[in-house]
């Protein structure tokens, strides 16, 4: 069977593969959807910008990637000891409830030390079916769930360093 | 045209296969060309039962007291533009299915979980049935329908 990736969406990071149709289901080719390997795998890095530390998490957390997210966030929290911490969703393509947890739980110990959390997040593209701007998956979650009341939100990187460290 | 496709998987309850369920309902649902907000708004509520059933209703265990392999089904079909999602453990069960379903309630508050899987099952998707049997299990029946006409439709005729 030859598989050839045709398309590159935009929407994550997953490839759209055509496969030759199957015999029972003559016409259209059967579409499949194949995640290339980075986006399964959480990635998740640490830089520091005087005194904040910026987390970029990128790929997909659900349960299983929050609990390993959460180690290596709170080993570095503690390492670094800056006092600001700004969390960068902006390449994360997916979030569930898992999510809310960990961030909730790290902006409770950012707190207590006397700091402040921020959240990046890419302004969505999203369209409901009237074409008016509408919230992503991801940002009625964070909306749901509060964290936009103890968390200020940036649209990039820059905007973020400036509005915390200030 | 009519366009029908079903599919049913079960696999251990281990938190890597959340990715996997994701995977598989959306394989079945790309096909109807949904947008991307209802793709994604499916991912997350399988995301959310799935996950609820491996912490809650298996208690994180892979294995229960007789040293068998603790097992979710999902069953994903689709015709035309509905989407009809079971999923399914034969873990522990709930009590009460009324408060469980109570937003921020969580079972587990020792793990850092936000108790709000139910309440983005209920907003994400347009219809859910939970039954539950306590140290029976868990089924939970979802629907959405795919071609972003879901407010225009009752409840009933889902």
């Amino acid at each position: 069977m030859i598989i050839f990736p045709v398309l590159y969406s935009n929407f994550g990071k997953y490839f759209i593969i055509i496969t030759p149709a199957p015999p029972s289901n003559k016409g259209a080719p059967a579409l499949a959807i194949y995640y290339s390997q980075e986006v399964i795998v959480t990635d998740i890095m640490f830089y520091r910008s005087g005194n904040i530390l910026v987390i970029k998490v990128a790929g997909e957390l659900d349960h299983h990637s929050a609990d390993t997210a959460r180690r290596s966030m709170d080993r570095e929290i503690m390492k670094i000891q800056t006092k600001h911490v700004v969390f960068d969703f902006s390449d994360l393509s997916f979030m569930d409830s898992s999510g809310i947890g960990m961030l909730m739980g790290r902006y409770r110990e950012v707190k207590m030390l006397g700091g402040n959390s921020g959240i990046i997040l890419k302004r969505s593209e999203a369209r409901d079916r009237y074409g008016m701007p509408a919230l992503s998956s991801m940002e009625r979650i964070l909306d749901m769930s509060g964290v936009f009341k103890c968390m200020t939100r940036f649209d990039n990187l820059e905007t973020a360093v400036a509005g915390i460290g200030g | 045209m009519e366009s029908k496709n079903f599919v049913s998987v079960e696999f251990p309850a281990l938190s890597e296969n959340e990715a996997l369920a994701r995977s598989v309902v959306s394989s079945v649902v790309i096909p109807a060309d949904p947008t991307v907000e209802i793709l994604s708004d499916i991912r997350t509520a399988v995301s959310e039962a799935v996950t609820n059933s491996i912490i809650h209703g298996y208690k994180g265990k892979c294995k229960n007291a007789r040293g068998n392999v603790n097992v979710i089904k999902i069953k994903c079909v689709r015709k035309d533009y509905m989407l009809d999602l079971y999923v399914e453990d034969f873990g522990c069960g709930i009590e009460d299915i009324e408060k469980a379903m109570q937003p921020l309630y969580t079972s587990a508050p020792e793990l850092e979980r936000s108790g709000l899987g139910f309440t983005v099952m209920e907003s994400f998707m347009d219809y859910i049935d939970v039954e539950s049997e306590v140290g029976k299990g868990t089924r939970i029946h979802m629907k959405k329908l795919l071609n972003g006409a879901s407010d225009a439709v009752s409840v009933e005729e889902l």
